[in-house]
C-alpha cells in the first residue's frame, strides 16, 4: 500500500468514525460494528486501525472518552463526540461529497473535453 | 489545548493509560470471538476469524502505545503548569498576607541583587562587549618597546612602522596613526575637536566603510594633493544638524582648508574621534628611526594568533636591532610586541572590576544570609499551615516546591527593584565620575544583564529559600511521625540562625576591609605631596594652529597672553607650559652632556623635556633645590639656559652638582647651560615618582631645540576660587585670537581629581557596598538576638523576679551576640588576609594587610555586634517580670 492510499484513508476512516459517533457515545467494538453494518461489509476496514484512529482524535480534542460497562458488563471505553467533533465532522462530509460529486461528474461525462 | 483542570482527578481511577489500552483491544476481539461463537462457528475458527477481522495486532498495539505516551506528555506539561500556578498564587497570598517580612526582604534582596546587576552591566560593557568592529578579535596594537628601561608599550617610529607593516604571514595590513587636536573655525564659535590624523588604510584596517562619501586614498594627505577629512556620524549630527550637504564642503581645520569626504556610519569611531584626518607617511623619505610618535593598529591574518604574532615581532626587531646597532644600543633592549586592541582598551580597569565584581558576589550572599534568617524566624508561625497541608495528603516534596516558588517570587521582585537601583545607581556613578572607566558609553542595561539578573536572582531565590524551607518541611514531617514536640527542632534552627549570622559577620568583614583599604589608599593619594601646590590655580588649555602661527607668532603669542593674564582682575601670577603635572603626557628628548663620552651599546640620557615661560614655577609653587630659576636676564635672544627636575639630576650628576653643566640635543643645536635644579613634581600622577624632566624656556625653544609648542597649558594664580575666572580668562584668549578653540578650563584641584578618577571610582562603589554589607550583618546579629531573647523572655523573668541584676541579664545577652560576632570576626579577618592580596595593584601607601585598617575594622564590627545584641537585651531587662512571666 503507497504513502497516498494510506492517508486518504485514514481521513476517510475518521469521518467515518465520527459519523459513527454523531448517533451517541459507544464503545471501539460498537463502532466497528455499526461501520461494518452501514457499509454492508463494502469497505473492509482492518478494525485494528480503529484504535490509534480514536485515540488521536481523542488528543485533538475531536471526541472525549470514558470508562464505562458495556452491555455484557464487561469493562469498556465510550467515546463521545466534542463539539469541536461535530465541527470537524461537517467540514470533513462536505468537502468529501464536493469530492465524489466532481469524480462521479468526470466518470460519468459521455462527451470528451473540448 | 487547554485540558480542563479536573481532568487531573482521572489519574485517581485510570491509573495506567498503557493497561488501559491493553483492556480496549481485549474488549474488542474477545468480544469478537463472543459474536461469532454465538452465530455458531467453533472457537477456534471464531478466534481466527476475530484476529483476521482486526489485521495486525502488534501494529496496532505499537501505535496506540505511541499515542499513548504522547497524550501522557501532554497531560504532565499541563499538570505542571496547573502546579506552578497555583504554586504562584499561593506565593503571592502568602507574601501579601506578611507586607512587613516581604517589604523587609525585598528591599534586601533589591540590594544585593541591584549591586550584582550594576557591576555586571559594567563588566559587560566594558570587559565583554566586542569592540563594534568587524572580527575585532583579530585586531591588534603594535608598539615599539625598550625592555632595556622596562617600557613595555611606545610610540612607533616611521621606519619601524613600515618594518612592522612588512611581517605579511603575520599581519593583514597595519595603519599608523596619532592623536590630533583639530580646531574648527568659519562658522560660529571655534571648536577645539578630538581628531586622529591616520594612514589611509586605517579604516579599512578597522573594517569601517562611510556611510556616505569615501575612505582615504592613498594620495591624501601628500603634498600638493587637496587636505581632506573625514567626520564620524556624531560629529556630523551635532555640529552640522545631519545635512548631506557638509560631504563635499571645505571646512576651516587648524587654519587650512579641509574638504569633507567621507561621513562614517552611526556610532563607529576609535578612541572618541570626531575628525579624521590623512597623514601620509612617504616611504622613500621616512623620518627618523628614533623619532617614535605613532601609533600602529594593525589587523592578524586569519588564524593568527597574538602569541605567534609577539614571537614573530620578536625575531624582526631582533635582526633590526642588529642592522642599527647606532639606533638601538644594547642596553635599550630594543623589541615589539602586539596587544589585542580589547586589551589594550580595557586591560588596566580588568582586575579592578573583578574585584568589584568579587564585592557583589559577597554583599549579595549576606543578603541571603538575612533574608535566609527572616524566613527561619517566619517558619514558625508557618508550621500550623504546613502541618495542615501535610496532613491534608500533601508531599513533603509538593510543599518544598511551593516555598520555594516563594523564595523566587520574593528573589524575582527584589532583581526588579535591584535593576532599578543599578540603573539609577550607575548613572549617577557614571556622569560624576565618567573618564573612570574606559568604554563607559558601552554600559547600559540590556538583554544580557536583564537574562542575568533573572538568572542570578533564580538562583538567590533557591539559595536562600532552600534551608529554610527543607527545615519547616522537615520539622513538620518529624513532628508529625513523633507526635508533638518540637524542642528539637527549635535548637536546630537557633543553630541555623546562629551560623547563618556567623558567616554574615564573616562575610562583612571582607567587604568591609576591603572598601577600608580602598578608603585610607585614596585619602593617601589625595594626601600625597604632589611637589606643587594646586590651590588657586587655573589651567587653561590652548592649541595654536601651523598654518597661521609660526614660531616667532607662537612666542609672541604665549608672552601676550600670559601679560594679558596677569593683568586681569584676582590674578597674582600667570605662566605657560607645554605640560603639567600630574597629567603631563612625556615628551622625551635625548641630550648629550658636554664632555661625556657615550659608551657605546648605552642608552642616551632622554629626559622629559617641557616648554614653560619664566614664572611657572612660581606659579605652581615649585621651589628650587639649587641654582636658580629662569629670570629676567633670559630670553629669546640671550644664551639658552635649562632647569633639570631632581629626578634628572640625580639620574646623570649622581654624585655632583649639574648646575653650571651644559647640555645639547643635537651636534647641530647650541649647547644649553644649565642654571637650577627643580624640586620634583608627580607628573605622571600621585603614585608615579616623577620622571627625569628638562625645562627650557618656551621663547628659547626655537634656538635650543629647533622648533616650537603650540600647545600649551595657561596657569592662572589666582587670589580668588580659580573656576571664577573662567569667563575672564576665555575673553583674554578671544581678544588676542578671535579663532582660537579653547578645549579645556579646569583648576589644577580638578586636575588632580581627574588623576585620581579610576581610584575615586572604585572607592566611591567599595564604600557603598562596604557600608551595605555592614548595615545587611547588622540586621541579621539584630534580628537572631531578638528572637533569642523573645525565646527566652520567660527565663528572663525568672532570673530577675529571683533577684538577678539587670546588668548581669544583659552582659548574658550580650555575651551570646558578641560570641557570634567573635567567630565570625575571626573567620572574616583569615578570608580577608587572603582576599586582599589580589589588591596590592590598587592600593598606595599602604599594604593589603594593614594592621591599623584590620584592627579598625574588627573593633568597628565588633562595636556594631554589641550595640546590635545590647538593644533587645536592654528590651528585654526593661519587661516587668510578671509579664515576662505569663509569657509561654
Amino acid at each position: 500500500m503507497g504513502a497516498a492510499s494510506i492517508d486518504l484513508l485514514q481521513g476517510t476512516l475518521d469521518v467515518l468514525v465520527l459519523k459513527t459517533l454523531s448517533w451517541g457515545p459507544r464503545h471501539g467494538y460498537a463502532v466497528a460494528r455499526g461501520l461494518q453494518q452501514l457499509t454492508d461489509d463494502v469497505l473492509q476496514i482492518e478494525e485494528g486501525s480503529l484504535y490509534p484512529a480514536l485515540h488521536r482524535m481523542e488528543r485533538r480534542g475531536w471526541v472525549e472518552s470514558e470508562w464505562g460497562l458495556s452491555e455484557n458488563n464487561r469493562r469498556a471505553k465510550y467515546y463521545t463526540l466534542t463539539t469541536e467533533g461535530r465541527r470537524q465532522l461537517r467540514a470533513e462530509s462536505s468537502t468529501w461529497s464536493i469530492f465524489s460529486q466532481a469524480v462521479s461528474k468526470v466518470l460519468s461525462a459521455t462527451v470528451a473535453p473540448a | 489545548m487547554a485540558e480542563p483542570k479536573w481532568r487531573r482527578y482521572l489519574r485517581f481511577y485510570t491509573s495506567d493509560p498503557r493497561a488501559d489500552a491493553e483492556e480496549e483491544l481485549s474488549f474488542h476481539i474477545e468480544s469478537r470471538i463472543a459474536e461469532f461463537r454465538a452465530s455458531g462457528m467453533s472457537e477456534d475458527d471464531a478466534k481466527a476469524e476475530a484476529m483476521r477481522r482486526f489485521g495486525d495486532l502488534p501494529r496496532a498495539r505499537d501505535r496506540l502505545r505511541e499515542i499513548v505516551e504522547l497524550q501522557e506528555q501532554d497531560r504532565r506539561r499541563t499538570d505542571m503548569w496547573d502546579a506552578l500556578r497555583q504554586d504562584l498564587r499561593y506565593a503571592g497570598r502568602a507574601l501579601r498576607r506578611n507586607p512587613g517580612f516581604t517589604l523587609v526582604a525585598v528591599l534586601t534582596l533589591a540590594l544585593g541583587i541591584g549591586a550584582n546587576t550594576a557591576i555586571f552591566s559594567v563588566i559587560n560593557g566594558v570587559l565583554l562587549r566586542p569592540l563594534p568592529y568587524p572580527e575585532p578579535g583579530r585586531l591588534v596594537r603594535v608598539f615599539t618597546s625598550f625592555r632595556g628601561s622596562g617600557t613595555e608599550r611606545y610610540a612607533v617610529s616611521q621606519p619601524e612602522f613600515m618594518d612592522y607593516k612588512g611581517l605579511k604571514q603575520v599581519f593583514e595590513n597595519a595603519a599608523a596613526f596619532s592623536g590630533a587636536s583639530v580646531t574648527m573655525t568659519g562658522d560660529g564659535e571655534p571648536e577645539r575637536l578630538r581628531g586622529i590624523a591616520a594612514t589611509h588604510d586605517l579604516l579599512p584596517v578597522l573594517g569601517i566603510q562611510p556611510l556616505y562619501g569615501r575612505n582615504f586614498e592613498s594620495r591624501d594627505g601628500r603634498d600638493g594633493v587637496e587636505f581632506v577629512a573625514i567626520v564620524t556620524h556624531d560629529l556630523w549630527q551635532n555640529r552640522f544638524g545631519g545635512d548631506r550637504s557638509l560631504l563635499g564642503r571645505v571646512l576651516q581645520m587648524n587654519g587650512r582648508s579641509r574638504r569633507v569626504v567621507g561621513i562614517l556610519p552611526p556610532g563607529v569611531t576609535m578612541y572618541g574621534a570626531q575628525v579624521f584626518i590623512p597623514h601620509y607617511i612617504n616611504p622613500d623619505s621616512l623620518a627618523g628611526r628614533a623619532f617614535n610618535y605613532l601609533s600602529v593598529i594593525a589587523r592578524l591574518r586569519p588564524g593568527m594568533t597574538v602569541d605567534r604574532a609577539r614571537t614573530e615581532l620578536e625575531a624582526l626587531t631582533r635582526r633590526k636591532a642588529e642592522e642599527f646597532k647606532q639606533t638601538y644600543p644594547t642596553s635599550m633592549g630594543y623589541s615589539a610586541t602586539a596587544v589585542s586592541m580589547l586589551d589594550e582598551m580595557v586591560g588596566d580597569i580588568r582586575l579592578p572590576l573583578m574585584i568589584l565584581l568579587g564585592a557583589v558576589g559577597l554583599v549579595l550572599l549576606i543578603a541571603c544570609a538575612n533574608v535566609a534568617n527572616l524566613l527561619l524566624a517566619r517558619g514558625e508561625a508557618r508550621q500550623q499551615e504546613v502541618a495542615v497541608r501535610l496532613a491534608l495528603g500533601a508531599s513533603g516534596r509538593r510543599i518544598l516546591r511551593q516555598l520555594l516558588t516563594e523564595s523566587t517570587v520574593l528573589a524575582l521582585i527584589g532583581a526588579a527593584g535591584g535593576m532599578l537601583l543599578a540603573w539609577w545607581g550607575m548613572k549617577a556613578l557614571l556622569s560624576v565620575n565618567p573618564e573612570a572607566i574606559p568604554r563607559f558609553q558601552e554600559i547600559r542595561l540590556d538583554l544580557t544583564v536583564g537574562i542575568v539578573t533573572l538568572v542570578l536572582a533564580m538562583l538567590t531565590g533557591i539559595l536562600f529559600g532552600f534551608t529554610p524551607a527543607l527545615h519547616l518541611v522537615r520539622t513538620e514531617l518529624q513532628s508529625t511521625l513523633k507526635g508533638g514536640g518540637r524542642g528539637g527542632t527549635e535548637g536546630h534552627r537557633q543553630r541555623l540562625g546562629r551560623m547563618l549570622v556567623t558567616a554574615e559577620v564573616a562575610l562583612s568583614v571582607v567587604v568591609v576591609i576591603g572598601a577600608a583599604l580602598l578608603l585610607r589608599s585614596f585619602q593617601e593619594l589625595r594626601g600625597a605631596d604632589p611637589g606643587f601646590r594646586p590651590e588657586n590655580v587655573l589651567a587653561v588649555d590652548l592649541s595654536l594652529p601651523q598654518a597661521r602661527y609660526d614660531a616667532a607668532a607662537t612666542t609672541s603669542f604665549y608672552q601676550r597672553l600670559v601679560e594679558q593674564m596677569r593683568a586681569l582682575p584676582g590674578v597674582r601670577m600667570a605662566s605657560a607650559a607645554s605640560d603639567v603635572p600630574p597629567v603631563a603626557g612625556g615628551n622625551n628628548w635625548d641630550i648629550v652632556i658636554d664632555g661625556r663620552v657615550r659608551e657605546p651599546g648605552s642608552t642616551a640620557p632622554s629626559p622629559n623635556v617641557r616648554a614653560v615661560t619664566p614664572d611657572y614655577f612660581r606659579t605652581l609653587s615649585i621651589t628650587m633645590a639649587s641654582g636658580r630659576g629662569f629670570g629676567t636676564e633670559d630670553h629669546a635672544a640671550s644664551a639658552p639656559v635649562a632647569i633639570l627636575n631632581e629626578a634628572s639630576a640625580r639620574a646623570w650628576w649622581p654624585n655632583a652638582n649639574p648646575v653650571g653643566q651644559r647640555v645639547r640635543f643635537d651636534s647641530n643645536l647650541p649647547w644649553v647651560t644649565i642654571v637650577g635644579v627643580a624640586r620634583d613634581a608627580k607628573s605622571n600622577g600621585v603614585r608615579e615618582p616623577a620622571p627625569p624632566e628638562l625645562f627650557l624656556l618656551h621663547e628659547q625653544l626655537p634656538a635650543a631645540g629647533g622648533g616650537t609648542e603650540r600647545t600649551m597649558y595657561v596657569l592662572l594664580k589666582t587670589t580668588v576660587d580659580p573656576l571664577t575666572l573662567t569667563l575672564s580668562a576665555r575673553q583674554a584668549v578671544r581678544q588676542l585670537d578671535p579663532q582660537l578653540a579653547i578645549t579645556n578650563i579646569r583648576s589644577m584641584e580638578q586636575l588632580l581629581d581627574y588623576s585620581v578618577a579610576q581610584q575615586r571610582f572604585m572607592m566611591l562603589l567599595l564604600t557603598v557596598f562596604g557600608a551595605v554589607a555592614l548595615s545587611l550583618a547588622a540586621i541579621g546579629i539584630y534580628g537572631i538576638m531578638s528572637y533569642a531573647v523573645k525565646r527566652r523572655t520567660r527565663e528572663i523573668g525568672i532570673r530577675m523576679a529571683l533577684g538577678g541584676s539587670p546588668r548581669d541579664v544583659v552582659r548574658l545577652v550580650v555575651g551570646q551576640g558578641m560570641q557570634l560576632a567573635v567567630i565570625g570576626l575571626g573567620v572574616g579577618l583569615l578570608a580577608a588576609m587572603a582576599a586582599t592580596t589580589f589588591m596590592a595593584d590598587m592600593l598606595f601607601g599602604i599594604t593589603p594587610r594593614d594592621p591599623v585598617t584590620f584592627g579598625t575594622i574588627a573593633v568597628l564590627l565588633a562595636g556594631v555586634a554589641m550595640i546590635a545584641s545590647w538593644i533587645p537585651a536592654r528590651r528585654a531587662v526593661q519587661t516587668d517580670p510578671t509579664t515576662a512571666l505569663r509569657t509561654e
